[in-house]
């Protein structure tokens, strides 16, 4: 992904390092003070830009986490199913000892 | 020996055999084999520690812009709240911690859908039935055949959590992988772009500073000697900064390429990559305070984080 954001964000980078390799090479402070100025202003900018862009990208987080989540409730799903094999087997169980009960009643009339 | 005897023993051989044959060809009808839940557990606790890394480093990168936007404040002829810009806005930030706590919601469940006590928990109410269907029939039911069966229906369940399990983690690769590469993207491939190049650039300005204001300005070298030390220390403190939003990057990285092994049914390599997580935390924690350190030491005016 490289949108325009990105791009305006990365173009004021790379201004800026151009004026960072000005100051480098000025021995006049008030020289100095005005880039410094100016790259204070497209430092701004950048912050501005790199808000966006972060903004942006989250925003395509956000929309591939419906994925996961549907995920989880089939995982959620798989659980329950083998819960209800375990319930459904002790279930017959339980039948199974109440056919004993009435089989003993029955041998006894 | 009598018929009876013969036929039952019989019975329950071939139950047996007809157990092992049906394990033996699952198993080698199977391409894929899904991670055991003990497997899942070093990819889950990664996550968590990706999670922490992510909350501190974009905690500290906030810090840090916002500190550094004062001096340009400063210099501006009226203040308000709209000359400051958070670096990382907190609905993102947000947004960021609900992805990992689904992420790891997802791998707790997975976690437990490949626990050992499933097949356990159903191998035990079989084994139980088996007792009350000798009491009801009023005769015991020949030996192998009731453990067979026992076995039979613990790895029945077994296939299903595994089949399960293995069908969601392919499920959900693609969309494990996109958010991964998302959250990459954001951090910054390197320092001019996304939150590293935001980073760098306030690092650049800083150092700018120390040129202008402190450099330039100094009359003696003792003054010129303490600037070019504030920027000796800034150029040390912008690359450890820089070292951290790089080794979280490789943390989501490796997260990212751990889950497609887990998908592939390639367990070790995915713990081999989640060590990398690991290994990658403890050098944030390392780097953090060697930032510390120099913060507190460094002979700055203030500027330094």
């Amino acid at each position: 992904m490289n949108s325009a954001i990105q791009q305006l964000h990365q173009q004021l980078i790379q201004s800026n390092q151009k004026l960072a390799k000005r100051l480098g090479q000025t021995s006049d402070p008030d020289t100095a003070d005005a880039i410094l100025r100016e790259m204070e202003e497209i430092n701004f900018r950048v912050m501005m830009a790199g808000r966006l862009a972060f903004k942006e990208t989250t925003a395509a987080i956000d929309q591939k986490i419906d994925a996961v989540i549907a995920a989880s409730a089939n995982l959620d799903q798989a659980i329950r199913d083998i819960q209800n094999l375990k319930n459904f087997i002790k279930s017959v169980g339980q039948f199974l000892t109440l056919v004993d009960k009435v089989l003993d009643t029955i041998k006894l009339l | 020996m009598n018929s009876k005897n013969w036929t039952r023993r019989k019975l329950a051989e071939l139950m047996q055999s007809v157990c092992l044959a049906c394990a033996v060809l699952t198993i080698a009808g199977c391409h894929t084999l899904a991670p055991t839940g003990e497997e899942i557990a070093p990819f889950q606790q990664g996550l968590v520690t990706a999670d922490q890394q992510t909350s501190s480093t974009f905690a500290d990168v906030n810090k840090f812009l916002r500190q550094q936007q004062v001096d340009r404040a400063v210099n501006l002829p009226t203040l308000s709240e709209d000359e400051f810009v958070s670096g990382l806005d907190a609905p993102e930030l947000a947004k960021w911690r609900r992805a990992f706590g689904w992420i790891e919601a997802y791998a707790d469940k997975l976690q437990q859908l490949l626990s050992p006590d499933r097949r356990v928990g159903v191998e035990g109410e079989l084994s139980q039935l088996g007792a009350t269907i000798n009491q009801v029939r009023g005769e015991q039911l020949p030996k192998g055949l009731e453990a067979g069966f026992i076995q039979l229906g613990g790895f029945l369940v077994q296939l299903k959590a595994n089949k399960d399990a293995l069908e969601q983690i392919r499920n959900a690769d693609p969309a494990i992988q996109s958010i991964f590469s998302a959250m990459m993207d954001a951090i910054g491939a390197d320092a001019e772009s996304g939150v590293r190049g935001t980073v760098a650039d306030t690092w650049g300005v800083l150092m700018g500073r120390i040129v202008a204001v402190d450099f330039l300005r100094a009359t003696g070298v003792d003054g010129k000697r303490a600037a070019v030390l504030r920027f000796v220390a800034a150029m040390d403190q912008r690359d450890a900064q820089d070292q951290m939003l790089g080794a979280l990057r490789l943390s989501l990285s490796s997260l990212a390429k751990a889950h497609q092994e887990l998908a592939a049914g390639r367990s070790a390599s995915a713990s081999a990559l989640i060590r990398i997580v690991q290994n990658e935390y403890q050098a944030y924690r390392e780097q953090v305070k060697t930032l510390r350190d120099a913060g507190a030491t460094s002979a700055t005016k203030g500027d330094a984080p």
